[in-house]
């Protein structure tokens, strides 16, 4: 229905005024004759009101004849009587032309670059790279060449596996991926033995390779060697091996707080203050006189509108609305199971990784204790002392 | 008994010709040329292969079809768009009426 109006808008229409006593009629002859009426409006008993074509409108006479009907024209509308009507004002139509011709230029150029998934670098890190590499906003888009903006990011950035640049309107998409960082693995033929990161009870431990030193249920402290990477045999000497092993340990991890505990929580006042601002390319207008703040605590609401042509066009105008709620902040002491409640979540964030088996927490003494019952890695390779194996690898279990 | 024997013959509700256009499934507003209608809601109606209209006001048009005469009873009618083969009524409609 939009499309048939603009349409209509574009190639121009009559609305006309009918009068007569076979008004039927006339609408009857219209349609047989292929004319098509729109917006068909009964006035009073001897008027009517309609839209016609202004082709259609040509054939009108013979049928007014016809039906003995009067028409008149009520008001013309669309593009052509428009044009006609101003068809002296010549500035007014290179203004129009001036302005299109504006518009238009400011697409050609790029406005926006949008930086996706960074984890680690900032998008800022990420903007100077590729300004290095030739791409800032404000440049023609023609002179953007993908390809070797690609590889000289790619080249020049360690920390970049792959780079993705798309060119969407006045928006340049910037997908990084960013390299994982490689992992220390000793190589094989490097002899090493394995010590234990952390004290515990050893749950399983399962040699490869290696001289294994202590077996499940012993107690190990921090750093003490599980397995050795140097054999001592009566007929060859002591050989050094690559010692690989998976230990399993079960570990105790305790977490400790004071009570009561706090919690800051926000209220608003309702008092607030707004500051608009308008920024073209680098220069901004502001709205508001005084630039200072006197609230001790607010919350600062921001909101930015880019003026777009389409949904990828983005022109360098932008409407910056910001607003500043004052909030009163008051402590609210928590109950001991709040605190419980929240020290928990925190603590459990931390545990993430590995596996916990129980967890007991005790209120003693104004202090809270969360103790984890957990069962985790606890191997480590280290590269064998040739000295250090002579102290250990010659003990027999 | 002897009353309802007199009475005339009702009219079948099916003449021989729908019933084979509906055998051999072919659209019935096309072979048989009767009008089709839709109504959205209680606002929009649309006739399609009608032959003129009757009468014109605010609140009631009638249409001329091959079969019968429509009448649409309502408030605030218009006509949103008329071609030779369908005609769109919009207002709210309160009745619609085949005599």
């Amino acid at each position: 229905m939009f499309l048939i109006k603009l349409l209509n808008i574009f190639k121009g229409y009559v609305v006309i005024l009918i009068e007569g006593f076979f008004i039927e009629r006339f609408l009857n002859i219209c349609t047989r004759r292929g004319i098509h009426l729109w917006n068909v409006r009964r006035i009073d008993n001897t008027k009517m009101r309609a839209n016609i074509s202004i082709q259609a409108f040509k054939m009108l006479p013979p049928i007014v004849k016809k039906s003995r009907c009067t028409v008149q024209i009520y008001s013309r509308k669309g593009v052509p009587f428009f044009v006609y009507k101003h068809r002296k004002r010549k500035v007014f139509a290179f203004g129009i032309i001036i302005s299109a011709l504006l518009i238009y230029s400011m697409t050609l150029f790029i406005w926006t670059v949008d930086i996706q998934g960074n984890e680690k670098m900032t998008a800022e890190q990420i903007t100077v790279a590729l300004r290095d590499a030739g791409l800032k906003t404000g440049m023609w888009k023609n002179n953007v060449d993908i390809q070797y903006i690609q590889n000289v990011v790619m080249t020049a950035q360690p920390d970049i596996a792959w780079i993705g640049i798309n060119l969407k309107g006045t928006k340049v998409e910037v997908d990084v991926k960013e390299r994982a960082p490689k992992p220390y693995i000793l190589p094989k033929n490097e002899p090493c033995s394995i010590i234990a990161t952390m004290g515990g009870v050893i749950e399983m431990i399962n040699t490869k390779d290696g001289h294994q030193l202590v077996k499940k249920g012993d107690v190990v402290r921090e750093g003490q060697l599980l397995v050795s990477g140097a054999l001592d045999s009566k007929v060859e000497g002591i050989r050094y091996v690559h010692s690989e092993a998976e230990v399993l340990a079960r570990t105790w991890h305790e977490k400790t707080v004071s009570l009561p505990q706090f919690e800051e929580v926000k209220t608003p006042t309702g008092r607030s203050k707004s500051k608009h601002s308008i920024k073209i390319f680098d220069f901004s207008i502001k709205f508001f006189i005084n630039d200072r703040i006197y609230y001790a605590n607010y919350d600062r609401i921001s909101y930015v509108k880019k003026l777009t042509l389409g949904k990828d066009n983005i022109l360098p105008i932008s409407f910056h609305y910001d607003k500043f709620n004052e909030q009163n902040l008051t402590q609210n002491e928590l109950t001991n199971e709040q605190a419980i409640e929240k020290l928990k979540t925190e603590m459990d964030s931390e545990f993430k990784d590995i596996q916990i088996v129980s967890k007991k927490d005790l209120i003693h003494d104004n202090k809270l204790t969360v103790t984890y019952e957990c069962i985790q890695n606890i191997a480590k390779q280290q590269e064998v002392l040739k000295e250090e194996a002579n102290d250990n690898g010659g003990q027999k279990p | 008994m002897e009353g309802i024997n007199l009475k005339k013959k009702e009219r079948p509700i099916k003449t021989t010709k729908e019933k084979i256009t509906e055998m051999l499934d072919m659209p019935k507003e096309v072979v048989l040329d009767s009008p089709k209608l839709t109504i959205i809601g209680d606002n929009q109606i649309t006739i399609e292969n009608y032959s003129g209209i009757m009468e014109y006001a605010n609140e009631s048009i009638r249409i001329k079809t091959s079969v019968k005469t429509i009448t649409i009873k309502g408030e605030r009618l218009e006509i949103r768009t008329i071609t030779d083969v369908d005609i769109l009524i919009e207002g709210i409609i309160k009745g619609i009426q085949y005599d």
